[in-house]
């Protein structure tokens, strides 16, 4: 049962604000996807995400668009890919572009991600904060995260101590 | 969310769970570590409990440490769970550090014809000259070495190789018909065969037994040629070189071995190594002048509508002396086709053929030594980054090595030519009556306060204990070092040291294959 390409979906984010989007642009959502084909009548009432809010939902839905048409990842590459890390850290120019937010919008957009299922953006945003803590020492790291060192001198020796063949690296 | 933000302040990390972090579940902050390599993961274990807690649970996360600490990277083509590969990693390295010489399968050889010995399907496969061959399995120690011999290839007309393809056990061997020797033909040919390597029967896989190229011209001067495998695309690269009064040219061949049919036949002035996958051709050359070597790097496309000619080109001019290793080849790996990294170069390539590690499902990025005036140094190619990397003498820290690689250099003394292979992060010595073992990893960089080293007796008993290698200048670096004795009146004239064997010949043109069994 194709459904024609214009077919509209209504969604609403858990602050009441709705959205309404070409059924495509969803799919790039696989939760939604999953939703919309469980669904076999029309139905006129949005689909509630009680975890995404408007302004997150709108910069989701910018990367929905942009990305319509392009094949969804199959499963086998999702196993591929979490069994062997992928050490590239490259994003393309207009993924860049689109993820320079500010941390708290980057952390609702993985968050969003996730939820809705996007796996390619999920993977922008992953290797964003990836790139964030590269290079950066432990306590540079905390001070970008806003997270307190909660090790006793004792356990960080400890660690220190297993690390020190990747020290000078 | 109390503090209206997404990540925790002092006040809300009280009493979280160590599965929480910046409001992340651990799921996710595992899938922002997989990004990250070893050195970065270890900065993140000092973060915050949380944070170590996840890096030593997530077995995915383990392994990239892991790897790191035994200079190894993973092969993605190998696809088996996590804890399998975390488990022949282990395998690997108490195999390697339990090692001693004993029980070797011994396989005769002609006298002054060293049989190629090269790596294939668990074992080694060994070319005795002429028409003759062997091989033995190295997945058990002591097994007993299979002889064959090919009979319709004639014998002595080799023109390089033999060449195979490790994964599919085919064996090809190149002949060379001469014009003037055909007589009534008017350009000389090159003939492809394909046979098993295990008995030397036809390919049960190929469609002709023999594959005839036609060179296009009718004399030449001399000949060489390689062949190169693409297990991707089931292509094979076939280079002739052709000299031809003054000029220098190659001619390229690529077929699908399988079929026997030729899908390109260009020539042009390409120089000795390939390395290809489907789409590029990898040609590395060793240009060399009176004082140095240069080493050049061009890809050539290998689409329909390329003309042959590099696309592009990058030179290491400063690299003094020649590559050690006994072929230099490897192969790019044809994997993520992400067009923002669409440059061959930038994409990830690993060692082709008989040097891919296929028990372990790991390979390396392995340190090759290039002979120098008076010392030898190491001489790194990474297969993740693709760069050649020379670690200088008298730097300890050279600012031109790639992200992940060591900063350490090492020297040789001067006069062990033939008799030093390499795998991964270890180097095979060859000496009088004894071989020595070097491990260049991180963990043998751990050991702390290594035993002092026995006296230098060359000649007499020496047993195979770890201690700091005397010949490193750095104090600082102790690396893991064994010795293994042989018999004491043998030298090793060629050595080969693969991932799960050592094999060398001895001044008594045997050839000696000693198993880890792995």
């Amino acid at each position: 049962m194709a459904a024609p390409a214009t077919q509209q979906i209504k969604i609403r984010c858990n602050d009441e604000k709705e959205f309404t989007v070409d059924r495509d642009v969803l799919e790039r959502s696989v939760l939604i996807k999953n939703m919309l084909e469980d669904v076999t009548e029309q139905q006129d009432a949005p689909i509630p995400l009680p975890n995404v809010s408007g302004p997150v939902m709108a910069k989701v839905l910018e990367y929905c668009t942009h990305h319509r048409g392009e094949p969804l990842p199959s499963a086998d590459t999702e196993q591929s890919q979490d069994e062997t890390r992928k050490r590239t850290t490259d994003i393309s120019e207009w993924d860049q572009k689109f993820i320079t937010v500010d941390q708290e919008m980057l952390f609702e957009i993985i968050l969003a991600a996730n939820y809705l299922d996007i796996k390619s953006l999920l993977d922008v945003g992953c290797k964003t904060v990836a790139n964030m803590i590269k290079g950066k020492t432990p306590e540079e790291i905390r001070k970008l995260f806003n997270i307190v060192n909660d090790f006793t001198p004792e356990e960080e020796a400890q660690i220190k101590k297993e690390n020190e063949w990747a020290e000078d690296r | 969310m109390n503090h209206g933000t997404t990540f925790p302040t002092a006040g809300n990390l009280v009493g979280m769970t160590s599965a929480v972090h910046f409001d992340f579940p651990s799921e996710l902050v595992s899938r922002v570590f997989l990004h990250l390599n070893a050195a970065s993961l270890t900065r993140c274990r000092l973060v915050s409990r949380a944070f170590n807690n996840i890096i030593t649970d997530d077995l995915r996360l383990q392994y990239i440490l892991k790897l790191a600490l035994h200079n190894m990277v993973d092969n993605p083509e190998v696809k088996v769970p996590i804890h399998q590969k975390l488990g022949s990693l282990a395998q690997f390295v108490e195999r390697w550090d339990k090692f001693e010489w004993s029980n070797p399968s011994v396989i005769n050889i002609p006298p002054n014809n060293f049989g190629t010995f090269r790596r294939f399907n668990q074992g080694v496969f060994v070319s005795r000259g002429g028409r003759a061959f062997s091989c033995v399995r190295t997945t058990q120690a002591g097994s007993q070495p299979q002889s064959f011999t090919i009979t319709d290839f004639p014998p002595n007309q080799h023109l390089g190789g033999p060449f195979i393809n490790a994964d599919q056990n085919l064996l090809v061997l190149v002949e060379y018909q001469n014009s003037l020797e055909l007589g009534i033909d008017f350009t000389s040919k090159v003939v492809l065969y394909f046979r098993s390597l295990v008995d030397g029967a036809i390919h049960p896989q190929v469609a002709s037994a023999k594959v005839v190229i036609d060179t296009g011209i009718t004399e030449y001067n001399e000949q060489h040629c390689s062949v190169v495998f693409d297990k991707e695309s089931n292509h094979l690269a076939c280079l002739i070189r052709l000299d031809q009064a003054d000029k220098l040219n190659m001619q390229l061949v690529i077929l699908d071995w399988k079929t026997g049919e030729i899908k390109k036949d260009i020539c042009g002035p390409y120089p000795g190594c390939t390395f290809l996958n489907s789409h590029y051709l990898l040609v590395c050359d060793l240009g060399k002048s009176r004082l140095t070597t240069t080493i050049r790097l061009s890809v050539i496309s290998l689409d329909d509508d390329s003309d042959g000619l590099p696309i592009t080109s990058f030179s290491y001019p400063e690299v003094t002396g020649r590559l050690f290793s006994e072929e230099f080849r490897a192969a790019f790996m044809n994997g993520s086709s992400s067009e923002s990294n669409s440059h061959p170069l930038n994409r990830p390539f690993h060692s082709s053929g008989e040097d891919a590690v296929i028990v372990l499902s790991l390979y390396y990025a392995a340190p090759y030594v290039v002979r120098d005036t008076d010392v030898w140094r190491l001489f790194s190619i990474f297969p993740r980054s693709g760069i050649l990397s020379m670690i200088q003498p008298g730097k300890s820290t050279p600012n031109t090595n790639p992200p992940g690689s060591w900063p350490e250099y090492h020297t040789f003394p001067a006069g062990i030519n033939d008799t030093v292979a390499a795998y991964g992060s270890k180097v095979l010595v060859g000496h009088r009556g004894y071989m020595e073992l070097y491990d260049f990893s991180p963990r043998s960089r751990r050991d702390e306060t290594p035993p002092s080293p026995p006296p230098f007796q060359p000649e007499g008993p020496i047993s195979p204990i770890p201690y700091s290698n005397p010949l490193v200048d750095s104090p600082r670096v102790p690396y893991r070092f064994h010795r293994f004795q042989c018999d004491p009146a043998l030298r090793a004239n060629l050595i080969g040291l693969q991932e799960d064997a050592i094999v060398f010949v001895d001044s008594t043109d045997k050839l000696f294959v000693q198993s880890l069994g792995l």
